[in-house]
Protein backbone atom coordinates (compact mmCIF):
# COMPACT_ATOMS: atom_id res chain seq x y z
CA UNK A 1 0.00 0.00 0.00
CA UNK A 2 1.62 3.26 -1.13
CA UNK A 3 -0.03 5.74 1.20
CA UNK A 4 1.04 4.35 4.56
CA UNK A 5 -0.50 7.20 6.54
CA UNK A 6 -3.97 6.20 5.27
CA UNK A 7 -3.29 2.47 5.57
CA UNK A 8 -6.22 0.97 7.48
CA UNK A 9 -5.44 -0.78 10.71
CA UNK A 10 -7.32 -2.39 13.57
CA UNK A 11 -6.65 -0.29 16.64
CA UNK A 12 -9.20 -1.60 19.11
CA UNK A 13 -10.89 -4.86 20.08
CA UNK A 14 -13.87 -5.12 22.43
CA UNK A 15 -15.33 -8.44 23.52
CA UNK A 16 -18.21 -8.81 25.94
CA UNK A 17 -18.74 -11.88 28.06
CA UNK A 18 -19.36 -14.67 25.58
CA UNK A 19 -21.34 -17.88 25.75
CA UNK A 20 -24.14 -18.64 28.16
CA UNK A 21 -24.74 -15.04 29.12
CA UNK A 22 -28.46 -14.43 29.47
CA UNK A 23 -30.91 -11.59 29.90
CA UNK A 24 -29.19 -9.17 27.58
CA UNK A 25 -30.37 -8.10 24.16
CA UNK A 26 -28.13 -8.10 21.09
CA UNK A 27 -28.17 -4.29 21.15
CA UNK A 28 -27.00 -4.26 24.76
CA UNK A 29 -24.13 -6.60 23.87
CA UNK A 30 -23.28 -4.44 20.85
CA UNK A 31 -23.18 -1.21 22.84
CA UNK A 32 -20.95 -2.77 25.46
CA UNK A 33 -18.63 -4.20 22.80
CA UNK A 34 -18.16 -0.81 21.12
CA UNK A 35 -17.40 0.84 24.47
CA UNK A 36 -14.86 -1.87 25.26
CA UNK A 37 -13.24 -1.53 21.85
CA UNK A 38 -12.91 2.24 22.21
CA UNK A 39 -11.40 1.88 25.66
CA UNK A 40 -9.05 -0.82 24.38
CA UNK A 41 -7.83 1.56 21.68
CA UNK A 42 -7.43 4.43 24.12
CA UNK A 43 -10.25 6.41 22.55
CA UNK A 44 -13.40 8.09 23.75
CA UNK A 45 -16.72 7.26 22.15
CA UNK A 46 -16.91 10.75 20.66
CA UNK A 47 -13.70 10.03 18.73
CA UNK A 48 -15.73 7.63 16.59
CA UNK A 49 -16.99 9.11 13.32
CA UNK A 50 -18.08 5.90 11.61
CA UNK A 51 -20.24 3.01 12.75
CA UNK A 52 -21.06 -0.26 10.96
CA UNK A 53 -23.41 -2.66 12.72
CA UNK A 54 -24.56 -6.22 12.17
CA UNK A 55 -26.17 -9.09 14.01
CA UNK A 56 -27.13 -12.74 14.02
CA UNK A 57 -30.62 -14.10 13.76
CA UNK A 58 -31.94 -13.56 17.25
CA UNK A 59 -32.78 -9.88 17.07
CA UNK A 60 -31.85 -6.79 15.18
CA UNK A 61 -28.83 -4.68 16.01
CA UNK A 62 -29.84 -1.82 13.77
CA UNK A 63 -29.70 1.86 13.28
CA UNK A 64 -30.80 2.48 16.86
CA UNK A 65 -27.14 1.94 17.71
CA UNK A 66 -26.15 5.54 16.97
CA UNK A 67 -28.57 6.84 19.54
CA UNK A 68 -27.78 4.03 21.98
CA UNK A 69 -24.12 5.01 21.88
CA UNK A 70 -24.87 8.74 21.87
CA UNK A 71 -22.87 9.27 18.70
CA UNK A 72 -23.48 12.44 16.69
CA UNK A 73 -22.29 13.77 13.34
CA UNK A 74 -21.14 10.41 12.00
CA UNK A 75 -19.50 10.38 8.57
CA UNK A 76 -20.36 6.73 7.93
CA UNK A 77 -23.19 4.68 9.38
CA UNK A 78 -24.86 1.55 8.08
CA UNK A 79 -26.12 -1.96 8.76
CA UNK A 80 -24.54 -4.83 6.83
CA UNK A 81 -25.49 -8.48 6.40
CA UNK A 82 -23.63 -11.22 4.58
CA UNK A 83 -24.18 -13.84 7.27
CA UNK A 84 -20.88 -15.43 8.29
CA UNK A 85 -18.96 -13.31 5.81
CA UNK A 86 -20.21 -10.08 7.40
CA UNK A 87 -17.47 -9.39 9.94
CA UNK A 88 -14.69 -9.33 7.35
CA UNK A 89 -16.95 -7.41 4.96
CA UNK A 90 -17.49 -4.72 7.59
CA UNK A 91 -13.73 -4.42 8.06
CA UNK A 92 -13.33 -4.12 4.28
CA UNK A 93 -15.88 -1.31 4.02
CA UNK A 94 -14.32 0.49 6.97
CA UNK A 95 -10.87 0.07 5.45
CA UNK A 96 -11.95 1.65 2.17
CA UNK A 97 -13.57 4.51 4.09
CA UNK A 98 -10.33 5.12 5.98
CA UNK A 99 -8.28 4.95 2.78
CA UNK A 100 -10.50 7.47 1.04
CA UNK A 101 -10.71 9.82 4.00
CA UNK A 102 -14.48 9.37 4.19
CA UNK A 103 -14.17 8.58 7.90
CA UNK A 104 -11.27 8.46 10.32
CA UNK A 105 -12.23 6.21 13.22
CA UNK A 106 -14.83 3.55 12.57
CA UNK A 107 -16.38 1.09 14.98
CA UNK A 108 -17.62 -2.18 13.50
CA UNK A 109 -19.73 -4.34 15.75
CA UNK A 110 -21.59 -7.66 15.66
CA UNK A 111 -23.76 -9.12 18.40
CA UNK A 112 -26.28 -11.90 18.91
CA UNK A 113 -28.20 -13.52 21.73
CA UNK A 114 -29.80 -16.72 20.41
CA UNK A 115 -29.28 -18.75 23.58
CA UNK A 116 -32.16 -18.77 26.01
CA UNK A 117 -31.88 -20.12 29.53
CA UNK A 118 -33.16 -23.69 29.87
CA UNK A 119 -33.38 -24.11 26.11
CA UNK A 120 -30.93 -26.18 24.10
CA UNK A 121 -28.52 -24.54 21.71
CA UNK A 122 -29.76 -26.76 18.90
CA UNK A 123 -33.07 -24.96 18.82
CA UNK A 124 -31.50 -21.54 18.43
CA UNK A 125 -30.97 -21.56 14.68
CA UNK A 126 -32.82 -22.59 11.58
CA UNK A 127 -36.41 -23.13 10.65
CA UNK A 128 -37.01 -24.90 13.93
CA UNK A 129 -36.47 -21.60 15.72
CA UNK A 130 -39.22 -19.87 13.78
CA UNK A 131 -42.75 -20.40 15.08
CA UNK A 132 -44.27 -21.00 11.64
CA UNK A 133 -41.93 -20.97 8.64
CA UNK A 134 -43.64 -19.75 5.51
CA UNK A 135 -43.20 -19.88 1.75
CA UNK A 136 -40.44 -21.95 0.22
CA UNK A 137 -38.70 -22.15 3.59
CA UNK A 138 -41.72 -23.98 4.96
CA UNK A 139 -41.71 -26.44 2.09
CA UNK A 140 -38.06 -27.26 2.72
CA UNK A 141 -38.64 -27.44 6.47
CA UNK A 142 -41.48 -29.92 6.17
CA UNK A 143 -39.00 -32.20 4.42
CA UNK A 144 -37.02 -32.44 7.64
CA UNK A 145 -34.36 -30.00 6.42
CA UNK A 146 -34.69 -27.73 9.41
CA UNK A 147 -31.32 -26.21 10.19
CA UNK A 148 -27.95 -25.38 8.63
CA UNK A 149 -26.77 -28.64 10.24
CA UNK A 150 -28.71 -30.53 7.58
CA UNK A 151 -27.53 -28.46 4.62
CA UNK A 152 -23.88 -28.49 5.64
CA UNK A 153 -24.17 -32.24 6.21
CA UNK A 154 -25.35 -32.58 2.60
CA UNK A 155 -22.35 -30.54 1.49
CA UNK A 156 -19.94 -32.65 3.54
CA UNK A 157 -21.46 -35.91 2.30
CA UNK A 158 -20.91 -34.82 -1.29
CA UNK A 159 -17.26 -34.05 -0.55
CA UNK A 160 -16.88 -37.44 1.14
CA UNK A 161 -18.46 -39.30 -1.76
CA UNK A 162 -16.42 -37.42 -4.33
CA UNK A 163 -13.01 -37.38 -2.68
CA UNK A 164 -13.10 -40.11 -0.06
CA UNK A 165 -13.03 -37.73 2.89
CA UNK A 166 -13.89 -39.55 6.13
CA UNK A 167 -15.61 -38.69 9.38
CA UNK A 168 -12.41 -39.47 11.28
CA UNK A 169 -10.58 -36.89 9.17
CA UNK A 170 -13.21 -34.30 10.08
CA UNK A 171 -12.67 -35.37 13.66
CA UNK A 172 -8.99 -34.50 13.40
CA UNK A 173 -9.99 -30.86 12.97
CA UNK A 174 -12.25 -30.94 16.03
CA UNK A 175 -9.55 -32.58 18.16
CA UNK A 176 -6.82 -30.14 17.06
CA UNK A 177 -8.99 -27.12 17.71
CA UNK A 178 -9.93 -28.35 21.17
CA UNK A 179 -6.22 -28.60 21.95
CA UNK A 180 -5.94 -24.91 21.11
CA UNK A 181 -9.09 -24.08 23.09
CA UNK A 182 -7.58 -25.72 26.16
CA UNK A 183 -5.21 -22.74 26.27
CA UNK A 184 -7.86 -20.09 25.66
CA UNK A 185 -9.51 -18.72 28.80
CA UNK A 186 -12.35 -17.34 26.65
CA UNK A 187 -13.24 -20.74 25.21
CA UNK A 188 -16.53 -22.30 26.21
CA UNK A 189 -15.15 -25.85 25.81
CA UNK A 190 -11.62 -26.47 27.07
CA UNK A 191 -11.49 -30.18 27.93
CA UNK A 192 -9.35 -32.08 25.46
CA UNK A 193 -11.02 -34.67 23.23
CA UNK A 194 -9.92 -37.65 21.14
CA UNK A 195 -10.99 -39.01 17.77
CA UNK A 196 -12.91 -41.67 19.69
CA UNK A 197 -14.78 -38.93 21.58
CA UNK A 198 -15.61 -37.40 18.22
CA UNK A 199 -16.80 -40.67 16.76
CA UNK A 200 -18.96 -41.52 19.75
CA UNK A 201 -20.50 -38.09 20.16
CA UNK A 202 -24.15 -38.18 19.20
CA UNK A 203 -25.11 -37.95 15.58
CA UNK A 204 -26.70 -34.64 14.57
CA UNK A 205 -27.11 -34.97 10.83
CA UNK A 206 -25.09 -37.76 9.29
CA UNK A 207 -22.13 -37.44 8.68
CA UNK A 208 -21.94 -34.76 11.38
CA UNK A 209 -21.51 -35.77 14.98
CA UNK A 210 -22.04 -33.24 17.74
CA UNK A 211 -18.30 -32.49 17.80
CA UNK A 212 -18.38 -31.49 14.13
CA UNK A 213 -20.77 -28.64 14.92
CA UNK A 214 -20.14 -25.15 16.25
CA UNK A 215 -21.24 -23.83 19.57
CA UNK A 216 -24.07 -21.39 20.08
CA UNK A 217 -23.10 -18.28 22.01
CA UNK A 218 -24.48 -14.97 23.21
CA UNK A 219 -22.33 -11.85 23.16
CA UNK A 220 -20.86 -9.08 21.08
CA UNK A 221 -17.50 -8.16 19.54
CA UNK A 222 -16.40 -4.81 18.13
CA UNK A 223 -13.32 -3.49 16.38
CA UNK A 224 -12.00 0.02 15.85
CA UNK A 225 -10.65 0.65 12.34
CA UNK A 226 -8.55 3.75 11.76
CA UNK A 227 -5.52 4.93 9.84
CA UNK A 228 -2.04 3.72 10.65
CA UNK A 229 -1.00 7.30 11.24
CA UNK A 230 -3.59 7.76 13.94
CA UNK A 231 -3.23 4.29 15.42
CA UNK A 232 0.44 4.86 16.16
CA UNK A 233 -0.67 7.39 18.78
CA UNK A 234 -3.11 4.97 20.42
CA UNK A 235 -2.95 2.31 23.11
CA UNK A 236 -2.57 -0.97 21.21
CA UNK A 237 -0.13 -2.31 18.64
CA UNK A 238 -1.87 -1.63 15.31
CA UNK A 239 -2.87 -4.61 13.20
CA UNK A 240 -2.52 -3.76 9.53
CA UNK A 241 -5.31 -4.64 7.14
CA UNK A 242 -3.16 -5.60 4.19
CA UNK A 243 -5.49 -7.33 1.79
CA UNK A 244 -9.13 -8.23 1.31
CA UNK A 245 -11.55 -9.79 -1.11
CA UNK A 246 -14.98 -11.35 -1.39
CA UNK A 247 -16.42 -14.14 -3.53
CA UNK A 248 -20.05 -15.17 -3.64
CA UNK A 249 -20.55 -18.19 -5.91
CA UNK A 250 -24.29 -17.72 -6.55
CA UNK A 251 -25.18 -21.37 -6.70
CA UNK A 252 -27.33 -22.41 -9.59
CA UNK A 253 -28.96 -25.38 -7.88
CA UNK A 254 -28.76 -27.24 -11.14
CA UNK A 255 -26.61 -29.96 -12.67
CA UNK A 256 -22.87 -29.26 -12.45
CA UNK A 257 -23.36 -27.14 -9.32
CA UNK A 258 -20.18 -27.59 -7.26
CA UNK A 259 -22.01 -27.37 -3.91
CA UNK A 260 -19.92 -29.11 -1.26
CA UNK A 261 -16.92 -29.32 -3.54
CA UNK A 262 -15.77 -25.72 -3.94
CA UNK A 263 -16.36 -22.57 -1.87
CA UNK A 264 -15.88 -18.85 -2.44
CA UNK A 265 -12.54 -19.15 -0.64
CA UNK A 266 -11.03 -20.40 -3.91
CA UNK A 267 -11.41 -16.93 -5.43
CA UNK A 268 -11.38 -14.59 -2.45
CA UNK A 269 -8.27 -16.12 -0.87
CA UNK A 270 -5.87 -15.63 -3.79
CA UNK A 271 -7.34 -12.17 -4.46
CA UNK A 272 -6.77 -11.03 -0.88
CA UNK A 273 -3.24 -12.46 -0.83
CA UNK A 274 -2.44 -10.72 -4.08
CA UNK A 275 -3.67 -7.40 -2.73
CA UNK A 276 -1.52 -7.87 0.36
CA UNK A 277 1.51 -8.87 -1.69
CA UNK A 278 1.78 -12.03 0.35
CA UNK A 279 2.11 -15.65 -0.74
CA UNK A 280 0.46 -18.54 1.03
CA UNK A 281 3.75 -19.83 2.43
CA UNK A 282 4.28 -16.47 4.12
CA UNK A 283 1.11 -16.87 6.19
CA UNK A 284 1.94 -17.55 9.84
CA UNK A 285 -1.54 -17.96 11.34
CA UNK A 286 -4.81 -19.08 9.75
CA UNK A 287 -8.12 -18.19 11.38
CA UNK A 288 -10.94 -19.95 9.56
CA UNK A 289 -14.69 -19.71 9.77
CA UNK A 290 -15.55 -23.18 11.10
CA UNK A 291 -19.27 -23.43 11.66
CA UNK A 292 -18.59 -27.11 11.01
CA UNK A 293 -15.37 -29.11 10.88
CA UNK A 294 -16.06 -29.54 7.18
CA UNK A 295 -16.14 -25.77 6.61
CA UNK A 296 -12.58 -25.53 7.89
CA UNK A 297 -11.51 -28.44 5.68
CA UNK A 298 -12.96 -27.08 2.44
CA UNK A 299 -11.57 -23.62 3.17
CA UNK A 300 -8.07 -25.03 3.66
CA UNK A 301 -8.39 -26.75 0.28
CA UNK A 302 -9.77 -23.70 -1.47
CA UNK A 303 -7.14 -21.37 -0.04
CA UNK A 304 -4.57 -23.77 -1.48
CA UNK A 305 -2.95 -25.22 1.64
CA UNK A 306 -3.47 -28.61 0.00
CA UNK A 307 -4.77 -29.86 -3.33
CA UNK A 308 -8.50 -30.02 -4.00
CA UNK A 309 -9.90 -33.22 -2.60
CA UNK A 310 -6.89 -33.90 -0.38
CA UNK A 311 -8.13 -31.92 2.60
CA UNK A 312 -9.05 -35.03 4.55
CA UNK A 313 -5.60 -36.59 4.29
CA UNK A 314 -4.01 -33.21 4.93
CA UNK A 315 -5.76 -32.40 8.22
CA UNK A 316 -5.40 -35.95 9.56
CA UNK A 317 -1.68 -36.09 8.83
CA UNK A 318 0.21 -36.06 12.15
CA UNK A 319 2.08 -32.84 12.79
CA UNK A 320 -0.07 -30.56 10.62
CA UNK A 321 -2.80 -29.19 12.89
CA UNK A 322 -2.90 -28.38 16.60
CA UNK A 323 -0.60 -26.33 18.81
CA UNK A 324 2.43 -28.42 17.86
CA UNK A 325 1.49 -28.63 14.20
CA UNK A 326 3.21 -26.96 11.28
CA UNK A 327 0.09 -24.99 10.30
CA UNK A 328 -1.37 -22.77 13.02
CA UNK A 329 -5.11 -22.97 12.37
CA UNK A 330 -7.90 -21.64 14.58
CA UNK A 331 -5.61 -20.96 17.47
CA UNK A 332 -8.35 -20.00 19.90
CA UNK A 333 -10.34 -23.17 19.34
CA UNK A 334 -12.55 -21.71 16.63
CA UNK A 335 -16.30 -21.81 16.56
CA UNK A 336 -16.18 -25.51 17.37
CA UNK A 337 -14.68 -24.96 20.82
CA UNK A 338 -14.26 -21.30 21.78
CA UNK A 339 -17.28 -19.12 20.99
CA UNK A 340 -19.65 -18.62 18.07
CA UNK A 341 -19.73 -14.97 17.12
CA UNK A 342 -20.08 -15.72 13.42
CA UNK A 343 -17.24 -14.01 11.48
CA UNK A 344 -16.05 -12.21 14.58
CA UNK A 345 -14.74 -15.50 16.00
CA UNK A 346 -11.83 -15.93 13.55
CA UNK A 347 -11.38 -12.17 13.29
CA UNK A 348 -11.05 -11.54 17.01
CA UNK A 349 -8.54 -14.37 17.43
CA UNK A 350 -6.59 -13.03 14.45
CA UNK A 351 -6.29 -9.63 16.12
CA UNK A 352 -5.25 -11.18 19.43
CA UNK A 353 -2.58 -13.30 17.71
CA UNK A 354 -1.29 -10.49 15.48
CA UNK A 355 -0.92 -8.25 18.53
CA UNK A 356 1.00 -10.96 20.33
CA UNK A 357 -1.51 -11.02 23.19
CA UNK A 358 -2.65 -14.65 23.08
CA UNK A 359 -0.80 -15.73 26.20
CA UNK A 360 -0.14 -19.45 26.46
CA UNK A 361 -1.43 -20.10 22.95
CA UNK A 362 0.50 -17.28 21.30
CA UNK A 363 2.04 -18.32 18.01
CA UNK A 364 5.70 -17.34 17.92
CA UNK A 365 5.70 -15.97 14.39
CA UNK A 366 2.54 -13.97 13.80
CA UNK A 367 3.40 -11.36 11.20
CA UNK A 368 0.83 -12.44 8.61
CA UNK A 369 -2.61 -13.75 9.50
CA UNK A 370 -5.19 -15.08 7.03
CA UNK A 371 -8.84 -14.76 8.09
CA UNK A 372 -11.90 -16.25 6.43
CA UNK A 373 -15.60 -15.48 6.65
CA UNK A 374 -18.19 -17.87 5.30
CA UNK A 375 -21.91 -17.24 5.08
CA UNK A 376 -25.08 -19.06 4.14
CA UNK A 377 -24.45 -22.63 3.08
CA UNK A 378 -21.07 -21.94 1.46
CA UNK A 379 -22.83 -19.10 -0.39
CA UNK A 380 -20.86 -16.02 0.70
CA UNK A 381 -17.15 -15.63 1.36
CA UNK A 382 -14.82 -12.92 2.54
CA UNK A 383 -11.09 -12.96 3.23
CA UNK A 384 -8.74 -10.66 5.10
CA UNK A 385 -4.96 -10.64 5.29
CA UNK A 386 -3.82 -8.96 8.50
CA UNK A 387 -0.34 -8.25 9.72
CA UNK A 388 1.99 -6.62 12.12
CA UNK A 389 3.56 -3.29 11.22
CA UNK B 1 -45.31 -37.57 8.25
CA UNK B 2 -45.21 -33.84 7.74
CA UNK B 3 -43.60 -31.94 10.60
CA UNK B 4 -46.23 -29.22 10.41
CA UNK B 5 -48.96 -28.28 7.95
CA UNK B 6 -48.16 -25.50 5.54
CA UNK B 7 -50.37 -22.97 3.81
CA UNK B 8 -49.53 -21.57 0.40
CA UNK B 9 -48.50 -17.95 -0.04
CA UNK B 10 -48.24 -15.85 -3.21
CA UNK B 11 -44.73 -17.13 -3.94
CA UNK B 12 -45.67 -20.79 -3.66
CA UNK B 13 -49.37 -20.77 -4.67
CA UNK B 14 -48.98 -21.98 -8.26
CA UNK B 15 -46.48 -24.64 -7.32
CA UNK B 16 -48.60 -25.96 -4.46
CA UNK B 17 -51.77 -25.82 -6.51
CA UNK B 18 -50.13 -28.09 -9.07
CA UNK B 19 -48.86 -30.37 -6.30
CA UNK B 20 -52.48 -30.72 -5.18
CA UNK B 21 -53.12 -32.28 -8.59
CA UNK B 22 -50.03 -34.51 -8.33
CA UNK B 23 -48.02 -32.36 -10.72
CA UNK B 24 -44.43 -31.29 -9.98
CA UNK B 25 -43.71 -27.89 -11.53
CA UNK B 26 -40.31 -26.55 -12.44
CA UNK B 27 -39.38 -23.35 -14.25
CA UNK B 28 -38.29 -23.18 -17.88
CA UNK B 29 -36.79 -20.39 -19.91
CA UNK B 30 -38.92 -20.20 -23.05
CA UNK B 31 -36.07 -18.95 -25.18
CA UNK B 32 -33.09 -21.00 -24.03
CA UNK B 33 -35.03 -24.09 -23.01
CA UNK B 34 -33.03 -24.14 -19.77
CA UNK B 35 -34.78 -25.46 -16.68
CA UNK B 36 -34.59 -23.84 -13.23
CA UNK B 37 -35.67 -25.05 -9.83
CA UNK B 38 -39.25 -24.33 -8.75
CA UNK B 39 -38.27 -21.59 -6.31
CA UNK B 40 -37.23 -19.35 -9.23
CA UNK B 41 -39.63 -16.40 -9.22
CA UNK B 42 -41.25 -16.40 -12.66
CA UNK B 43 -42.87 -13.02 -12.00
CA UNK B 44 -39.45 -11.35 -12.19
CA UNK B 45 -39.10 -12.27 -15.87
CA UNK B 46 -42.54 -13.28 -17.16
CA UNK B 47 -41.49 -12.80 -20.78
CA UNK B 48 -38.99 -15.62 -20.50
CA UNK B 49 -39.85 -17.77 -17.51
CA UNK B 50 -42.77 -20.14 -17.18
CA UNK B 51 -43.81 -23.06 -15.04
CA UNK B 52 -43.80 -26.42 -16.81
CA UNK B 53 -44.50 -29.92 -15.63
CA UNK B 54 -41.47 -31.95 -14.60
CA UNK B 55 -41.17 -35.68 -15.05
CA UNK B 56 -40.78 -36.14 -11.31
CA UNK B 57 -37.84 -38.48 -11.80
CA UNK B 58 -34.46 -37.73 -10.32
CA UNK B 59 -31.15 -38.92 -8.89
CA UNK B 60 -29.77 -38.40 -5.39
CA UNK B 61 -26.83 -35.93 -5.41
CA UNK B 62 -26.21 -36.00 -1.67
CA UNK B 63 -28.01 -37.20 1.43
CA UNK B 64 -28.00 -37.11 5.21
CA UNK B 65 -29.80 -38.76 8.07
CA UNK B 66 -31.16 -36.00 10.28
CA UNK B 67 -31.41 -37.08 13.90
CA UNK B 68 -34.16 -35.51 15.95
CA UNK B 69 -37.05 -36.32 18.22
CA UNK B 70 -40.74 -36.86 17.76
CA UNK B 71 -43.24 -34.83 19.73
CA UNK B 72 -43.36 -37.60 22.37
CA UNK B 73 -39.58 -37.43 22.82
CA UNK B 74 -38.74 -40.65 21.04
CA UNK B 75 -35.77 -40.56 18.64
CA UNK B 76 -36.50 -39.91 14.99
CA UNK B 77 -34.26 -40.36 11.97
CA UNK B 78 -35.17 -38.67 8.71
CA UNK B 79 -33.41 -39.35 5.42
CA UNK B 80 -33.04 -36.09 3.53
CA UNK B 81 -31.32 -35.27 0.31
CA UNK B 82 -30.57 -33.14 -2.69
CA UNK B 83 -32.10 -34.68 -5.78
CA UNK B 84 -31.15 -33.72 -9.31
CA UNK B 85 -34.34 -33.82 -11.31
CA UNK B 86 -34.16 -35.40 -14.74
CA UNK B 87 -34.47 -31.93 -16.26
CA UNK B 88 -31.40 -30.71 -14.33
CA UNK B 89 -32.59 -28.56 -11.41
CA UNK B 90 -31.92 -29.65 -7.86
CA UNK B 91 -34.63 -30.21 -5.25
CA UNK B 92 -34.20 -30.69 -1.51
CA UNK B 93 -36.52 -33.24 0.03
CA UNK B 94 -37.05 -36.20 2.29
CA UNK B 95 -36.04 -39.58 0.93
CA UNK B 96 -38.35 -42.45 1.71
CA UNK B 97 -37.64 -46.11 1.40
CA UNK B 98 -33.98 -45.96 2.30
CA UNK B 99 -32.51 -48.91 4.14
CA UNK B 100 -30.51 -47.98 7.27
CA UNK B 101 -26.84 -47.58 6.51
CA UNK B 102 -27.09 -47.64 2.73
CA UNK B 103 -25.29 -45.08 0.60
CA UNK B 104 -27.99 -43.21 -1.25
CA UNK B 105 -25.80 -41.16 -3.56
CA UNK B 106 -26.70 -41.83 -7.17
CA UNK B 107 -29.92 -43.67 -6.39
CA UNK B 108 -32.95 -43.06 -8.60
CA UNK B 109 -36.02 -41.46 -7.05
CA UNK B 110 -39.39 -40.20 -8.17
CA UNK B 111 -41.68 -37.54 -6.80
CA UNK B 112 -44.58 -38.41 -4.56
CA UNK B 113 -47.06 -36.13 -2.85
CA UNK B 114 -48.83 -35.94 0.48
CA UNK B 115 -51.22 -33.51 2.08
CA UNK B 116 -49.43 -31.65 4.85
CA UNK B 117 -52.40 -31.08 7.13
CA UNK B 118 -56.05 -31.97 7.64
CA UNK B 119 -57.59 -28.61 6.82
CA UNK B 120 -58.75 -27.56 3.39
CA UNK B 121 -56.26 -24.70 3.50
CA UNK B 122 -53.33 -27.03 4.14
CA UNK B 123 -51.39 -27.59 0.96
CA UNK B 124 -50.24 -30.69 -0.69
CA UNK B 125 -46.57 -30.40 -1.42
CA UNK B 126 -43.93 -32.60 -2.93
CA UNK B 127 -40.99 -31.83 -0.71
CA UNK B 128 -41.96 -33.70 2.39
CA UNK B 129 -42.41 -37.20 1.06
CA UNK B 130 -41.84 -36.38 -2.54
CA UNK B 131 -38.84 -38.42 -3.44
CA UNK B 132 -39.59 -42.03 -2.84
CA UNK B 133 -36.61 -44.21 -3.41
CA UNK B 134 -36.25 -46.86 -6.05
CA UNK B 135 -34.65 -49.72 -4.19
CA UNK B 136 -32.75 -52.08 -6.45
CA UNK B 137 -34.55 -50.64 -9.44
CA UNK B 138 -37.96 -51.43 -8.02
CA UNK B 139 -40.31 -48.58 -7.31
CA UNK B 140 -40.51 -48.23 -3.56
Amino acid sequence: MNNTTRQPVIAGLGMTELGKVYERTPTQFAVQAVRLAATDAGLNLDDIDGLIVSDGLSGRVGLEMQRALGLTDLNLFTYMQGYGSTAAQMVQYASMAVQSGMAETIAVVWADAPLKENRGGGSAYGAAAASVPSGWQAITATSGILTPNNMYALAARRHMDTYGTTSEQLGAIAVAQRDWAAMNPLAQLRGTITIEDHQTSRMISDPFHLLDCCLVSNGGIALIITSRNRAEQLAQPPVAILGWAQAHPGRTGIRNDNFGLLSGAARSGPAALKMAGVTLDEIDVVELYDCYSFTALITLEDYGFCAKGEGGDFVAQPGVLGPKGSLKVNTGGGQLSSYYMWGMTPLSEAVIQARGQAGQRQVTKHDRVLVSGNGGILDYHSTLVLGTI
Amino acid sequence: MAIFPIVSDPATAEFLSAAERGVFLIVRDRHTGEFHDPTTDVTLDPENLEYVEASGAGTVVSWSIAHGRNADGTPKETAIGIVQLAEGPWWRCELLGAEPGENLTGRSVYADFIKTGPDATHSTEPSRESCRLFVGGVVG
